[in-house]
């Protein structure tokens, strides 16, 4: 018994000493110092359920998240996507009469939710689920008031004529519950040795040992409020968390640290040496800071950023789950020995990176030679080595980031549109992110202006795109059909002028036949 | 030489022995009711152990016929609770089931489920489905409940999230009513809006409370109406219900910012709730502090009166006077006992109260009988086979010493019995 007590006192120890510092985030993902109880919450030294290593208090990652956020102890509840506040005050429509907007009750997440999700998917059909009217200055605003506007598609609305969505289930999502865990990943997957696809759909098939999670895209212990296009100035806590970058990413967390002791962020280039801790091999890498950053909607503008190393993100992968002595001094080390807020960064890389799908680090990124897909990285362009991704404007990083899982999205072609990139799966395609000149900016259109990424109750009539899995096809969009393309194309007259469509002059939509 | 001296035995008085006396010799008469007295004693042991027999092979064939839990012949006992429990059987015809609750005279169990098509099910004593309910009109996406109480009309308050509100449905499933604000329900609404009192023949047939949408019928006819609900009415936003034993629904609210506990006197509640105009006592505000919570779940009180309240982002039990003051609190840390994630509770005999750990995967039991709350023993663990939890989330005790326990990642109902 008093074996099991001192066993029990010394985990207790443990637990309070691999505790690191931070204000930065918020809630239990946040705020850890040295004498947190906050990892207790969910991890357990010796009494663990999990079986993945990661010695959590519930069986797996998604029933962990899920025992708060699914309404009984978060305000965003994943589950049936929406913000589960209450504001003080009147209530119509489920939203207060003091303001409304993103973040207030009842309003849908933006990335929706994995069972259910509030939002408006019937695009501009004013007769369907009080939808928008189809009015000049609707349209007008839903195109060029990029940020705000975007949230109509998720009954984000801060117009107080606007409706609430109701809730609808979920017709596709990432698949993250306990009973989703074997999937497709769509445009993903190896290239096998005579530079083709492995098949048609190139699905990327997970391991036994790998898992899409919550974890893969959010870092539960916070992100330590980081956010680009601040350059000066503390970093807001950043309620998403999202990683810096997801696990396996092309991409490493920009250098320099800024404010240490109240705040920090990184802003500029660092040439990391052996104290920072770094393998020898990578003593003397420059890490650069991107010249833009990946801007996601929410009440206050976040910014999340990538750079392009990825030899260095994968040294720093070998990190993943050890516990390094806090005497290194290395930014995703423990420090306690600065009254500094390192919140976070500990933690960002805690995961398994690029071993996390059946990806290699040389098959990972589909190239064109000219000829043929290719997985030889010195085939791209521009590339030998970590710079594999080819054709890619830098700042197009959400792209990147969603690009960690389906990493073909990667492949050439997305500058011009006119260039095959080889693959079945992604020939001629859209551009995404701020990548052409006449796109370049902020605010500008990524995967998640388009998709959600939790889950969409939008529908589709037909599959949208061939060979997907996923019931009702809706493959994550945002609006019903093809209505997501009315995001951009709201004038017909308009609709091929690609080049110039964001900016190009307003037709207003011909009025559904009425009843 | 002196002779030792011995000691002798000092004599037993014995009584006399007497021959006994030789047996009278039994008439035939005599012998013969002698004779039938035996016969019928054993035949009255004989018809009794038929009867023992009969019943074993009655239970016998009907647990071979159909493999039901056999029926709970427990009577009403007194013992105490902070006692272990033992593992009986599994309901298992539920999805995700958040709250459990029994009617009055414990012959109704009454799970509400999280997962599929979210529905308030009912199942008898022995865990037979009898029937399932759901605020009308509305579909499994616009639906959730959470916790769940029922007073001893038999009447069912339940949480829905989506609606900010606590639905009150009668013992057979209808929605009756709902508490849409402090000082707002729905028949309350409709009194207002119909000349001061409720209409006759009112039957709730569409509630939309995601939309505030309510359609009704009565003697006026069919009636569609949206809520528009004064401001007075807030904050509400409802989240754990628990009746005391003098019948106040104390529920806990987590509207943001302003977590807290709120007590509705038992009066405010008697018969209709159409003049619903309740003294709500407030105490404790959000946050980490002592006289703090961070997403309260449920409340309950010992025999003096004290409130504990399941504190679970903070990880504890807060305890509070019956004055409604802050006492202390338990179950945070790291030692044998302390919570993880603290969600429905119940208060069982001599003070024992039962905590639903959820990923804890146990229930915890604490000893309140005294000055200072002792952890007990804990029920359970995680697991999937039978008696195991996966998120136990809601407990409910009845008066037979059975325990029912919502183990929602496990999509059951599980029996335990002292």
């Amino acid at each position: 018994m008093k074996k099991l007590l001192f066993a029990m006192a010394l985990g207790a120890i443990l637990i309070l000493a691999l505790a690191t510092t931070a204000t930065a985030d918020n809630g239990p993902h946040g705020g850890f110092n040295g004498s947190t109880e906050a990892c207790a919450s969910c991890h357990r030294a010796h009494s663990a359920i999990s079986s993945d290593g990661f010695l959590l208090v519930a069986s797996d990652v998604y029933s962990l998240c899920t025992s708060c956020h699914d309404g009984t102890g978060a305000y965003t509840n994943v589950v049936d996507g929406y913000y589960d506040t209450a504001i003080p005050g009147p209530d119509t429509h489920g939203k207060g009469s003091w303001a409304g907007g993103w973040g207030d009750a009842g309003y849908g997440l933006f990335g929706g939710g994995f069972v259910n999700a509030r939002m408006l998917t019937d695009y501009g059909n004013a007769s369907n689920e009080g939808g928008l009217a189809n009015t000049t200055a609707n349209a007008a605003a839903d195109r060029n008031n990029s940020l705000t506007s975007w949230a109509r598609m998720n009954a984000y609305d801060t117009s107080a004529a606007s409706p609430l969505a109701v809730g609808r289930a979920a017709t596709s999502n990432h698949d993250v519950s306990t009973a989703g865990r074997s999937g497709t990943v769509w445009g993903s997957g190896n290239i096998n040795a005579g530079g083709t696809l492995a098949n048609n759909w190139g699905a990327g098939t997970f391991t036994g040992a790998t898992e899409l999670e919550c974890t893969s895209c959010h870092d539960p212990h916070g992100n330590a409020g980081k956010q680009w296009g601040s350059a000066t100035g503390a970093p807001y806590p950043s309620y998403r968390i999202l990683r810096f970058q997801p696990g396996g990413s092309n991409g490493f967390e920009v250098a320099g640290e800024v404010g240490a002791g109240a705040a920090f962020y990184w802003n500029t280039a660092q040439t990391w040496s052996a104290a920072n801790g770094i393998a020898a091999g990578y003593v003397g890498q420059t890490v650069i800071p991107s010249v833009a950053g990946v801007q996601v909607p929410d009440t206050t503008v976040k910014w999340y950023s990538l750079n392009n190393n990825p030899a260095l993100d994968r040294t720093v992968s070998s990190y993943s789950t050890r516990y390094v002595p806090a005497a290194v001094n290395s930014p995703y080390v423990a420090n306690f020995a600065g009254a500094g807020d390192y919140g976070g960064r500990y933690y960002a890389y805690k995961r398994p990176a690029v071993t996390a799908f059946n990806i290699t680090a040389t098959s990972r990124v589909a190239c064109f030679d000219g000829t043929t897909m290719t997985a030889n990285a010195a085939d791209c362009a521009g590339g030998t080595g970590g710079t594999a991704f080819n054709n890619q404007a830098p700042h197009d990083v959400m792209g990147y980031w969603c690009a960690t899982c389906h990493d073909r999205y990667l492949a050439p072609g997305l500058a011009s549109r006119s260039t095959d990139s080889g693959d079945p799966g992604y020939h001629y395609r859209h551009r995404a992110g701020a990548s052409g000149a006449t796109l370049a900016g902020a605010g500008t259109y990524t995967c998640v202006d388009c998709h959600n990424a939790h889950g969409t109750a939008a529908t589709a009539s037909s599959a949208l795109a061939s060979n997907a899995s996923y019931a009702g096809g809706s493959v994550l969009l945002k609006a019903d059909n093809r209505a997501i393309c009315l995001r951009c194309h709201a004038g017909a007259v308009n609709f091929f002028n690609v080049t110039t469509s964001p900016t190009a002059p307003i037709i207003v939509p011909v009025a559904a036949p009425g009843p | 030489m002196a002779t030792p001296e011995i000691n002798e035995p000092t004599p037993v008085e014995t009584e006399a022995e007497t021959p006994a006396a030789p047996p009278v010799p039994l008439t035939p008469e005599e012998k013969e009711e002698q004779d039938e007295k035996k016969r019928r004693l054993l035949l009255l042991l004989l018809l009794l152990l038929l009867v023992c027999l009969c019943c074993v092979c009655g239970l016998l064939g009907r647990y071979l016929i159909k493999k039901e839990p056999l029926p709970n012949i427990i009577i009403p006992t007194q013992v105490s609770v902070c006692t272990r429990p033992a593992y009986k059987f599994s309901i298992n015809n539920v999805d995700g089931p958040v709250s459990v609750a029994l009617s009055p005279d414990g012959n109704r169990i009454y799970a509400a489920e999280t997962g599929g098509s979210r529905l308030v099910k009912v199942f008898d004593r022995d865990g037979n489905f009898v029937t399932s309910f759901a605020p009308p009109g509305t579909d499994k996406a616009n639906r959730e409940p959470k916790y769940m109480a029922i007073d001893k009309q038999g009447r069912i308050f339940l949480v829905d999230r989506t609606s900010q509100a606590i639905d009150i449905y009668d013992p057979n499933g209808n929605l009756i009513d709902a508490i849409i604000g402090q000082q707002m329900t729905l028949t309350k609404y409709i009194a207002q809006q119909s000349g001061g009192s409720v209409p006759g023949g009112l039957i709730i047939t569409h509630y939309e409370g995601i939309n505030k949408n309510l359609t009704y019928t009565s003697d006026l006819g069919l009636k569609t109406i949206h809520l528009t609900i004064p401001e007075e009415n807030y904050p509400f936003s409802p989240l754990g219900l628990r009746f005391d034993a003098d019948g106040n629904l104390i529920y806990t609210d987590t509207t943001t910012d302003a977590h807290s506990v709120r007590v509705i006197p038992a009066a405010a509640l008697e018969g209709d709730l159409s003049a619903f105009a309740p003294v709500i006592a407030t105490f404790g505000s959000e946050g980490p502090g002592n006289e703090q919570f961070q997403f309260p779940q449920t409340v309950v009180k010992d025999g003096r009166g004290n409130f504990y309240i399941s504190d679970g982002n903070n990880a504890r039990v807060s305890v509070w006077t019956p004055e409604r003051a802050y006492k202390t609190f338990f179950g945070f840390g790291q030692t044998q006992g302390a919570l993880n994630l603290p969600r429905g509770m119940w208060m069982a005999r001599g003070d024992c109260l039962v905590v639903a750990d959820a990923v804890g995967s146990t229930l915890r039991v604490y000893n309140v009988s005294g000055d200072e709350p002792q952890f007990a023993f804990d029920i359970g663990e995680f697991g999937l086979e039978e008696g195991k939890f996966n998120y136990p989330i809601d407990v409910y005790i009845d008066g037979t010493g059975r325990l029912y326990i919502a183990d929602r990642d496990n999509n059951r109902i599980q029996v335990w019995s002292y």
